[in-house]
């Protein structure tokens, strides 16, 4: 149902971020997990099962603002916060 | 042993609460991060083989036990006292964008990311010198710059997805390297925080004859030594003009040939890439030029224009003797377009395996070299894609940097010609005189060769480690430096 999402986050996980040029400096947490490849990678993995959807995860998941700020930059043109949104919706049923 | 992720992913932190707060208490507890989810993020670099674990679900090596963010240089000196007192390995994080595991942890190493060190400190425009924190985005620093009408010349294809600190850290060299020099000839002066907390400052001056440079034993030190927080950079006016010319080579020798001469006639073009017919035909396809001359080679000449001007000249002039016909400018602009993107995502999502090797040899190994290195490569498997390209040259000789590809198969034997090609490729740099690395550093993967590069200097670079982290904290394990206790192998349970 979500192939073509799961497919898409899957370049960007293979992606080193050059989008992160766009996440601003004044940002008041600057980690890895919060960059859209690190985000794609978890969500494939919850979605998967590799990885437990724990609260934990859950909310690492929502934190999207520097993935948001990543968008316009994305290399390929790719929505990758919506992608994980969606995916996140198909894991939680 | 097995390492799926699924396996790692309730297991906690490996620090206990008193670790935890010692830390939060150098940095802030919003600022300490231990969850899984989070430590997962930096289980891996750009290292090609940490993709291929990690689109399997595995991990490449170990989580970190943590992640630590420092605002400053006093606090990554406290972060650094606090592992060093409780004996915590340490790994110093920019962006995560080298390609030879130097990030990797591989013994549940703390990671220090520095990317809250992010601001310009001075721009100094009387010495053309700029004071900048090492966790600053590469593409963010160069558009600061560009604002105020200067630039670094330093230009990697990493300049947006790597840091400032990380590029002294790992030696690297930007596109333009040809006419502004390297990163070592760009970092003037250093602040860096060694094992024990204490801070080193490197002064920056023009030069200094004061006995070896205490500067270079941190760049390229992988952070082996300690932790780069501030650097002052040579920077240099925005070029009046940039003027690009795009030539057609009959063969790879004359292409050779002539950027041999074009560099020891005392040119300096601050772009010079010249393609194999394998890379050539991606980039040249519709050109007549390249029918029958099927060598791309871009050059571009900057500065004041009428310098610009007459370097291009001289250099068409040299290429021409070498056969050579102008084609159109489209590859260049191509080039300009894509300058800073990374081809390998789609191919490395789609199951392909895809690496690159950057070596370095004097123009009397060439072409030989390449012909020998490409040879290996195609003699792994019928499908191998083999490209090259030469770009930061210099009067002795060139960087070769090679694509290397191998189509979908079973992991197992895909992983073993991976490492078949590394062998051959690096023992080949050596036999003909060159080195196993122009840019990209040394990491964990190279750690094999590296003593063959080095020989006794090897064991040099271990006895300073060996003084200055008496503990073996700081990034065990890479650069050729030995391994902490327990580390384990990137890729060992495939």
């Amino acid at each position: 149902m979500i192939t073509a999402e799961l497919e898409t986050l899957r370049i960007c996980t293979c992606c080193p971020n050059p989008c992160r040029r766009a996440i601003p400096a004044t940002a008041p947490l600057q980690i890895e997990a919060h960059t859209p490849s690190a985000l794609a990678l978890l969500a494939i993995l919850v979605f998967e099962g590799t990885v437990p959807f724990t609260h934990e995860v859950e909310r690492l998941l929502g934190r999207l603002e520097a993935a948001e700020h990543c968008r316009a930059a994305c290399v390929y043109g790719f929505d990758i916060p919506s992608l994980i949104r969606r995916v996140q919706v198909e894991t939680a049923r | 042993m097995s390492r799926h992720i699924a396996n790692a992913a309730g297991i906690a932190s490996s620090l206990d609460e008193e670790q935890l707060a010692a830390l939060a208490a150098v940095v802030g507890a919003d600022h300490v991060h231990a969850s899984f989810a989070e430590r997962l993020a930096y289980a891996r670099d750009r290292l090609p083989l940490a993709t291929f674990r990690v689109r399997e679900s595995r991990l490449p090596a170990t989580l970190p036990s943590a992640i630590v963010c420092p605002a400053d240089h006093d606090e990554v000196a406290g972060v650094l006292r606090v592992a060093r007192n409780r004996r915590l390995p340490l790994i110093t994080f920019g962006a995560g964008s080298g390609v030879l595991g130097g990030t990797i942890p591989l013994c549940n190493e703390l990671m220090l990311d520095l990317k809250r060190l992010n601001r310009i400190v001075e721009l100094n425009d009387i010495d053309g010198t700029v004071t900048v924190q090492a966790g600053m985005n590469g593409g963010q620093f160069e558009a600061a710059l560009n604002a105020r009408g200067w630039t670094s010349g330093h230009l990697p294809q990493s300049l947006h997805m790597s840091t400032v600190g990380g590029w002294a850290a790992c030696r690297s060299a930007g596109q333009a390297s040809s006419r502004y020099g390297k990163i070592e000839d760009i970092v003037l002066g250093l602040n860096a925080v060694i094992p024990d907390g204490r801070t080193v400052f490197v002064r920056a001056v023009p030069r200094r004859a004061v006995g070896p440079s205490i500067r270079d034993l941190f760049v390229g030190s992988e952070g082996v030594f300690g932790v780069i927080t501030e650097m002052t950079l040579r920077i240099w006016r925005k070029p009046e003009r940039e003027n690009p010319l795009v030539l057609a080579f009959p063969s790879v020798e004359a292409g050779l040939r002539a950027l041999r001469e074009i560099m020891q006639s005392e040119l300096r073009p601050a772009v010079a890439r010249l393609y194999d017919e394998g890379e050539t035909a991606s980039r040249a396809a519709g050109d007549d030029a390249f029918r029958t001359h099927p060598v791309l080679c871009i050059l571009v000449f900057s500065g004041l224009a009428r310098l610009a001007a007459v370097e291009e000249e001289l250099a068409t002039q040299i290429a021409a003797k070498h056969g050579c016909i102008r084609a159109t400018l489209a590859p260049h602009s191509y080039w300009e377009t894509n300058r800073y993107i990374s081809y390998s995502p789609k191919l490395q999502a789609s199951g392909h395996y895809i690496d690159t090797i950057d070596v370095a040899g004097p123009w009397s190994a060439f072409p030989l070299m390449y012909q020998r290195m490409r040879n290996a490569a195609h003699s792994l498997h019928p499908e191998v894609h083999f490209g090259a390209h030469w770009s930061h040259v210099y009067p002795e000789g060139t960087c070769q940097y090679m694509t290397l590809r191998l189509p979908p198969m079973p992991e197992a034997r895909a992983l073993a010609l991976h490492r078949q090609a590394w062998a051959e490729i690096q023992a080949l740099a050596l036999e003909h005189g060159g080195s196993i690395s122009h840019h990209h550093g040394v990491g964990m993967f190279r750690n094999p060769w590296i003593g063959s590069e080095l020989n006794v200097g090897l064991d040099v670079l271990q006895a300073l480690k060996d003084a200055l982290d008496p503990h073996n904290l700081m990034n065990p394990g890479k650069l050729g430096m030995r391994a902490a206790a327990g580390a384990v192998a990137v890729g060992a349970d495939q």
